[in-house]
């Protein structure tokens, strides 16, 4: 049971935090990006590519990851937000279908429909704790999500410029007024969701391999997270991917295997038809 | 009164013309499957195209309907006596029950929030077809499915079962354009103008909202069941999500909304699909780059483009 709990909890982390940088550009611009699973995906093969075909070490495999994804997400927003960034809403939810019809096809191109490993930090070991046993990964998982979630609360408190991304956030015509520059802001957001990506893809594949698919398995996980602890809010993705986590285990083990997916699914659909909101979220009811 | 004489006089041109094409093609296997498969994928279109057209909301789980649709006509044609044509009745009514119970979330929420709903939709059908293994033949899907029959006719060619799914196609366009002409087809359209407004004026979003769904699961179904027949053998992998975007890419590309729009989308698509076969893997990531075109320079799709160049002639 506690080593069930345990294996929930640290899959549940990496829903959170596959779903960070969907959360962050929804809050920062209100693009809902469906591409974001395939960004995540494309973090872990860059990974994959620098540490196997080029042979560096991991670390500077992963730094060189995030220079790529960081590039990627500017292309991203040139390509398929900023021309459209005025339209309704649904014209930018079917952009971001295609690219990541583009983006998962492209991978099957480069890298072929085979799973694919990449390799932990920590290696695949695992280690005994007062009885209970952890891989080192998991502790790896835990650890990284601890720092980016505290560390993100500073950084959009305490430092100028993740003050200006909330300003723009908030009102972008007001921002606007105060001298924000919004065009690089919403660049920079689209960089730091890519990095996020980057963060995510390095944690899930060394778990679940590498393949074209992958994206869109973890991002649908990750809307499940969303949902669950209220759209749009960064606690309630915590708790709503932790959530998510444990009962996919749970279920799994005492349930159902087959049909845990399922059961998922019906959360999703349940949350969103008694309590919108979620746990943290807004209200999505439309004022009047 | 002179607009409503060319309008019919278009639509027996059409008719005419959509009656005659197959001749051309009667000897060669491969461009009447082409035709069959644009016919039975227009029919799916039509459905999206009222959902997406007429009230404004995305569905990425359209293949779920199709799904559906498929099964149970196959599951009917198979496992009892029933002839091909009551069985799809059976199964399209199903599929429109499907498509009333989505109706619901739909009356309370909108936008991303329901294409999760939808997409939640579709996988879970999916994911029931994929492990309800003793109804459903698991991974291995339904194999030997009949062709339809009405009395002694058996639809067993390609070029007869090209006017068995023309029937339908026409069926599904007088739905279209008698619910369109009611006083629902212009609710619906007030409700996606402005829900609020449309509300304030006393009308019923959830009746609206419902008949609308029920009608779109009704043709999905209804070529979910024509599809099944036609190929013989259908397995859960047909009814992803990646069909369901497909569906709503072919209502896009034609013009959503529009009574013609769905024909030309569904067609434009599923040929270049064959003349770019070629490419292999790299057509998607070509498809891909195609929708976020679309959306870019061209998002009321080939009918608004059509329609923008005509009245620029005009003027």
């Amino acid at each position: 049971m506690i080593q069930e709990i345990v294996a929930g909890f640290s899959m549940g982390c990496i829903y959170a935090l596959a779903g960070f940088g969907f959360v962050l550009v929804y809050n920062a611009v209100g693009a809902v990006n469906f591409a974001h699973g395939e960004l995540v995906m494309f973090g872990g093969y860059f990974g994959y590519a620098f540490s196997t075909h080029l042979g560096i070490p991991l670390w500077l495999a992963f730094a060189t990851s995030l220079l790529a994804m960081a590039i990627l997400g500017i292309l991203f927003n040139q390509v398929a937000y900023l021309p459209i960034r005025n339209r309704p809403v649904s014209t930018v939810i079917i952009a971001s279908i295609g690219m990541s019809i583009l983006l998962r096809n492209s991978a099957l191109a480069i890298w072929g429909p085979d799973p694919l490993k990449l390799n932990s930090f920590l290696g695949d070991g695992a280690i005994n704790i007062g009885g209970i046993v952890f891989l080192r990964h998991q502790l790896l998982i835990f650890a990284v999500t601890a720092f980016v979630f505290t560390g993100q609360s500073l950084f959009f408190s305490r430092t100028a410029i993740g003050r200006k991304l909330q300003a723009t956030a908030q009102d972008q015509e007001a921002a606007k007024l105060m001298g924000i520059k919004v065009t690089r802001m919403i660049n920079l957001t689209f960089i730091l969701a890519a990095l996020l990506a980057t963060i995510a893809g390095f944690l899930v594949a060394p778990l679940w391999f590498l393949d074209p698919e992958v994206g869109l398995a973890i991002i649908v996980k990750a809307f499940i997270a969303i949902v669950i602890g209220g759209f749009g809010s960064i606690p309630g993705l915590v708790v709503g991917g932790i959530f998510l986590g444990l009962t996919e285990v749970l279920v799994a083990s005492h349930l159902t295997s087959e049909y845990k997916d399922v059961i998922s699914f019906f959360i999703l659909i349940t949350v969103l038809m008694v309590m919108p909101q979620g746990f943290f979220g807004e209200k999505i009811a439309e004022k009047v | 009164m002179g607009f409503e004489k060319k309008n019919i006089i278009i639509a027996v041109i059409i008719c005419g013309a959509a009656m005659i094409l197959p001749i051309f093609f009667r000897d060669s296997r491969y461009y009447m499957n082409i035709l069959n498969f644009s016919g039975i994928f227009i029919i799916l279109t039509y459905s999206l195209n009222l959902i997406h057209g007429y009230l404004g909301l995305i569905s990425i789980g359209h293949a779920g309907f199709f799904a559906i649709g498929a099964y149970i006509t196959a599951g009917l044609t198979m496992g009892t006596t029933l002839n091909f044509f009551p069985s799809l009745l059976i199964a399209s009514t199903a599929a429109a029950l499907a498509g009333i119970l989505l109706g619901f979330p739909a009356t309370r929420i909108g936008g991303h929030y329901f294409v999760l709903i939808t997409l939640a939709f579709g996988e879970i059908v999916r994911l029931i077809i994929l492990n309800w293994k003793e109804v459903t033949n698991g991974t291995n899907g339904l194999n030997n499915i009949p062709p339809p029959s009405l009395g002694s006719w058996i639809f067993a060619s390609r070029f007869s079962y090209y006017y068995l799914v023309l029937f339908f196609i026409l069926v599904t366009m007088l739905l279209t354009l008698s619910l369109r002409r009611s006083k629902y087809g212009r609710s619906m359209l007030s409700l996606k103008a402005s829900e609020l407004a449309a509300t304030v004026m006393g009308v019923n979003p959830l009746t609206t909202k419902l008949i609308n769904f029920g009608m779109a699961g009704l043709f999905a179904g209804l070529a979910g069941g024509l599809y099944a027949s036609y190929i013989g053998s259908i397995s859960p992998e047909a009814f992803s999500v990646d069909l369901s975007i497909e569906v709503l890419v072919m209502t896009l590309v034609g013009g959503s909304g529009t009574l013609l729009g769905p024909i030309i989308g569904t067609t434009f698509l599923v040929v270049l699909k064959e003349w770019l076969r070629f490419l292999r893997e790299y057509y998607m990531i070509l498809y891909g780059a195609g929708i976020v075109f679309v959306m870019i320079f061209m998002p009321y799709g080939i009918m608004g483009l059509v329609k923008r160049v005509s009245s620029q002639l005009k003027s």
